[in-house]
């Protein structure tokens, strides 16, 4: 009830917004697939434009983008009802809302393969507009809903934008990820050419932007459990500026090893996290996810790493233990381990709020599509703990709705088939939303909240040959 | 395990219970061995003692029956190890003497059932790494090699292992080995040992000899493990395990399985030689249910799916075109269709 009340301080409307866009999640998370909510498909009254937009215009700016894609998941993979109902969003004159419907359109149809391909058709105007946000849905869209599909159409479209001087630096990135999702596991030549390029022509001051991390990850995933395939391009990202090398490097091992179990690279990781620095380096946050996606291939391996990453919380700087819970959330997926559970829950309440972010995140990961109770009451109570606190409070939040995702008729788990086969593409959109994770101030609770959907690439029906 | 040697024979047989003091710790046993043993068990040692005598013996016809005898005598008792056998005890002090016999001994088939002795002798008695029973099958009878028991057959097996690492660095020929390999995989594969048999091909590099020795009872069990082992195994190894369990599946026509497989393997290849070798259409579904979950993007072609409307059935599978159909059943059948709010959540 006390979150109910309103705050008097001139916060009070950000906060709203805040809580606003986190109910946005929730309610697209749990409701995902069913058609029906009580936020977006409720029936609209009288004419105006927007009106089951009561809803959409209760976000502000990028929320709303977050909020008009929140249809595609609630309609999600029902594509003839998903298009005629986002539809409406395309006639807006609210970039945002526009940018959202792009991003929906892609989620709709993630997964489900059409001659016609009504995605691209739709999508493929708009990524080459004037308007940023407008862009990047359109990008992520395509990604998402032809991931692994190696269309080539995309990658002509996409390569040019990686490869204009005048592209903003995040097109760029979102471009990237969507080319590795498209190629994912490819090796493709030509598209690790345009990636590398488009990392070579970025200045000092864009190397250490957040989003600009993502574009080695655009890279890695061409690789995504390629192993040895990856060393030629490896080669030449020794030549990179310094200041991404590392990050680069770190960044191509762990998805070319990822789902093999390589107990070398694995030490090679470890030995990567156990080098000192003042405040750890931003090359390790990678290392350490690196080491949950390479040992989560046979249940020994992940018990040994689980064990490894609570060493290195002990020892580890600040970057390592930012990274330790969500390596814990990859590991665990899905699959609520109790000791998992504790260790997610101690450092839900860690000093750092970054660690405490990701920790409270990866208590939804671990808990996704399972309803499990004693995750929900830990999330309910640190819902209180953390009432004034508005980013912890949205992690939360977000956590809730992926606990209780699709009503537990959903996992997100990439394993199927006795836990035999890997799904690449549910693995790329884990990994894609994880390496976003580790800066969860710029992206999470900043304003690229919505690279949460990129989770819908692992969402499966729950019954679905397990 | 147990720290006291003396209290460990509770397993042995009932005779040992007249036996306080059982095989484990032999110094201490030869002093008290003659006053302890029951009188079966005297006779029968005396009864060896006399065949090793005899086997020395230089008429050939008497040798023959000893050694025969002797043989038995190990035979019957060799078929399962739970503690060491009385004969095999009882052999032990003379394992010296008969092999320096053996060395003086003229080329013949007498000599041969000798080695054989030895070489299960050897099986106890001989110092580690020193491969005797190994060196001395070789020179043996070759008989039936499971004839001398399991325990027998997985030590040659091991020793095989080392004798095989050696020759590798030596670059020498491995013919005689692998003729033993070939004996000893097909004794493991018909006695439900297929991860012996397997465990003995890896350590000789030669896999593929093990499609001849799989038949319809125990190929499960074999890819079963060969699957299993090869999330554990370095590269190339790994892959070479799951291509032969791809293509015992395939010989069996375990069509999923080998579907599985192939996708591990990422091998597109594979996939469409499943399609191909299957004839069965309720089977395809099946396997197009399965490209569908793992988001591979496959279009099926006519050697695939010959028949135009099934090829266009079984597409819709692979692109999940009723997922979404199938997905509402089911939150209709569980009856959650009732949408839920954020506050519902927070609760």
């Amino acid at each position: 009830a006390h979150l109910l009340d309103g705050r008097a301080s001139a916060g009070a409307s950000v906060d709203s917004a805040r809580q606003n866009l986190a109910a946005t999640f929730v309610n697209a998370f749990v409701n995902a697939g069913f058609g029906q909510d009580k936020l977006m498909t409720v029936p609209s009254d009288a004419s105006s434009g927007g009106s089951s937009g009561n809803w959409l215009f209760k976000n502000k700016e990028h929320g709303k983008m977050s909020a008009a894609a929140s249809l595609g998941m609630i309609l999600l993979w029902d594509v003839d009802s998903g298009l005629a109902q986002i539809d409406k969003y395309f006639h807006s004159t609210d970039n945002h809302v526009i940018a959202g419907a792009l991003l929906g359109v892609g989620i709709v149809n993630c997964g489900i393969r059409n001659d016609c391909d009504p995605a691209l058709a739709l999508l493929s105007e708009y990524v080459g507009r004037e308007d940023a946000c407008i862009r990047i849905g359109a990008i992520m869209g395509l990604g998402i809903s032809y991931a692994g599909t190696q269309n080539d159409q995309i990658r002509h479209k996409l390569s040019t934008i990686l490869n204009d001087a005048k592209s903003p630096l995040d097109v760029i990135a979102f471009s990237a990820i969507s080319l590795g999702l498209i190629y994912v596991g490819s090796c493709n030549e030509e598209v690790a050419q345009a990636i590398i390029f488009a990392l070579m022509d970025r200045s000092e001051s864009e190397l250490g932007e957040p989003l600009t991390r993502l574009i080695p990850l655009g890279l890695g995933l061409l690789y995504l459990g390629k192993q040895e395939s990856v060393e030629a391009t490896a080669e030449v990202s020794k030549t990179f500026n310094e200041k991404i090398r590392k990050y680069c490097d770190m960044t191509l091992l762990s998805c070319a090893y990822a789902g093999t179990g390589n107990v070398l690279k694995v030490q090679n990781l470890l030995g990567h996290c156990a080098q000192h620095h003042e405040k750890g380096e931003a090359y390790q946050g990678p290392a350490v996810l690196g080491i949950a996606m390479v040992a989560m291939a046979e249940e020994l391996g992940l018990e040994m790493a689980i064990r490894s990453l609570e060493h290195l919380l002990q020892y580890g700087e600040q970057n390592i233990r930012r990274a330790v819970p969500l390596a814990l959330g990859l590991l665990c997926i899905s699959n609520p381990k109790v000791n998992v559970m504790d260790t997610l829950s101690r450092l839900s309440h860690d000093t750092d709020s970054e660690v405490a972010m990701a920790a409270v995140i990866s208590l939804g990961l671990i808990g996704s599509g399972t309803n499990n109770a004693r995750i929900a009451g830990m999330l309910r109570n640190l819902s209180s703990y953390y009432y004034k606190d508005a980013n912890l409070l949205f992690c939360v939040r977000i956590a809730q709705g992926l606990v209780h995702m699709g009503k537990g008729l959903l996992t997100l788990n990439p394993y199927h088939s006795d836990r035999f086969l890997l799904s690449p593409t549910a693995l790329a959109g884990i990994v894609t939303t994880l390496f976003a994770c580790l800066d969860m101030k710029a992206v999470i609770v900043g304003k690229y909240h919505y690279v949460l959907y990129f989770l819908v690439l692992a969402m499966q029906n729950v019954t679905d040959c397990r | 395990m147990a720290p006291d040697p003396n209290s460990a024979s509770g397993s042995g047989t009932k005779d040992e219970a007249s036996v306080k003091v059982p095989a484990k710790d032999p110094k201490k046993k030869d002093d008290k061995k003659d006053e302890d043993l029951s009188e079966e068990d005297l006779a029968l040692k005396q009864q060896l003692e006399l065949y090793v005598e005899r086997v020395q013996d230089p008429d050939p016809g008497l040798q023959k029956v000893a050694l025969e005898s002797m043989r038995t005598e190990i035979r019957t008792s060799t078929s399962s190890m739970t503690s060491v056998p009385k004969p095999l005890k009882f052999l032990r002090p003379h394992y010296g003497t008969l092999k320096a016999y053996y060395e003086t001994m003229p080329d013949s088939d007498l000599k041969k059932y000798m080695a054989d002795i030895l070489s299960v002798l050897a099986l106890t008695m001989s110092a580690e790494g020193e491969r005797e029973s190994l060196k001395y099958r070789l020179l043996g009878s070759e008989g039936d090699i499971g004839s001398w028991g399991h325990e027998y057959v997985r030590n040659l097996a091991g020793e095989i292992a080392q004798e095989y690492a050696k020759r590798q660095t030596d670059e020498a020929s491995i013919d005689d080995l692998m003729e033993l390999v070939q004996e000893i995989v097909a004794f493991h594969m018909k006695h439900n040992a297929e991860p012996e048999a397997v465990d003995l091909l890896m350590e000789v590099e030669d896999l593929d000899l093990l499609v001849e020795h799989v038949d319809a009872t125990n190929f499960k069990r074999t890819c079963l493990y060969l699957t299993s082992a090869a999330k554990y195994l370095p590269g190339p190894d790994d892959m070479l395990v799951l291509d032969i369990a791809y293509m015992i599946y395939l010989k069996f026509e375990e069509f999923p399985n080998a579907l599985q497989i192939a996708l591990f393997l990422d091998n597109m290849q594979y996939v469409k030689q499943i399609f191909t070798s299957c004839d069965d259409l309720l089977r395809k579904k099946q396997f197009c249910y399965i490209l569908a979950r793992h988001g591979i993007t496959l279009e099926l072609d006519d050697d695939m799916v010959p028949d135009d409307d099934d090829r266009y059935a079984l597409q819709d599978i692979v692109n999940n075109v009723k997922l979404s159909e199938g997905y509402l059943t089911l939150a209709r059948d569980i009856e959650v269709m009732e949408p839920k709010s954020p506050e519902d959540i927070y609760k």
